[in-house]
């Protein structure tokens, strides 16, 4: 029988899933639970609680280190053109109205 | 005068495409996803836990992790996707086995020699840390 902490964190971990990149989750979703069912399987029977605060500890970084620099890199294209833009807008209003040039 | 090329300085052989060759040096990741596979193929839990035993624990790898690692890969055609054997259980077939491609292996040998390159640079110059030989 799997024990209900095995079984409670593959649930939460099933929705977990949706933290990581879209691209990955979609080509291997099912496998990244599989493997977390595997290792949390394993933690349990080696250390039991402790076993699984050590697998989900390690998953949260894992998260973080796949998900933040994807996030990152996704967000860095629309600030720079919200930079450039606002940048491109005020030279504009600049042109436009010199007199405003100096209330910056 | 013939001076004799430093092991640091050697050039790859020059038919490894240039997307492949931007991968080197590769990261621990890259690397250790290609020692497990090139005794033969695995899946990604088994690929995993290689991993652990090859770095002696030192490299664990997330589920996210090894599975960036492995799209990665396969995009670079340095790894690829095999149907198990029909006599595998129902399990096994379930789960997805990686094997090298050529050019995995290529990357994988080029990478072992800039290492042995480093390795033997560090021995001349002296510099191994006091018990690093028996680590």
């Amino acid at each position: 029988m799997i024990p209900p902490a095995v079984s409670m964190s593959n649930q939460v971990f099933r929705r977990f899933v949706i933290l990581y990149p879209a691209d990955l989750r979609r080509e291997f979703g099912d496998d990244l639970a599989d493997i977390f069912s595997q290792q949390i399987e394993t933690a349990w029977e080696e250390n039991a609680w402790r076993g699984i605060a050590a697998a989900w500890l390690n998953v949260l970084g894992d998260c973080a280190s796949i998900t933040l620099p994807y996030v990152a890199a996704r967000l860095a294209v629309p600030a720079l053109a919200a930079v450039i833009s606002s940048v491109w807008f005020s030279l504009a209003l600049c042109a436009i109205n010199p007199s405003r040039s100096h209330k910056w | 005068m013939y001076k004799k090329p430093s092991p640091m300085k050697q050039k790859s052989k020059p038919d490894l495409p240039d997307e492949i060759r931007a991968l080197l040096p590769i990261t621990p990741a890259v690397f250790y996803t290609l020692f497990a596979l090139a005794s033969g193929e695995q899946h990604g839990y088994a690929i995993m836990q290689s991993v652990k035993g090859l770095s002696n624990g030192s490299i664990r790898m997330g589920p996210g992790t090894l599975y960036a690692t492995i799209q990665r890969l396969l995009k670079l055609d340095l790894i690829e996707e095999i149907t198990p054997p029909k006599r595998a259980q129902e399990s096994e077939r379930r789960r997805r086995v990686y094997r090298l491609t050529g050019w995995g292996r290529r990357v994988f040998d080029e990478e072992v020699s800039r290492l042995g390159a480093v390795l033997r640079q560090v021995r001349l110059s002296n510099l191994i840390p006091r018990g690093g030989e028996a680590r």
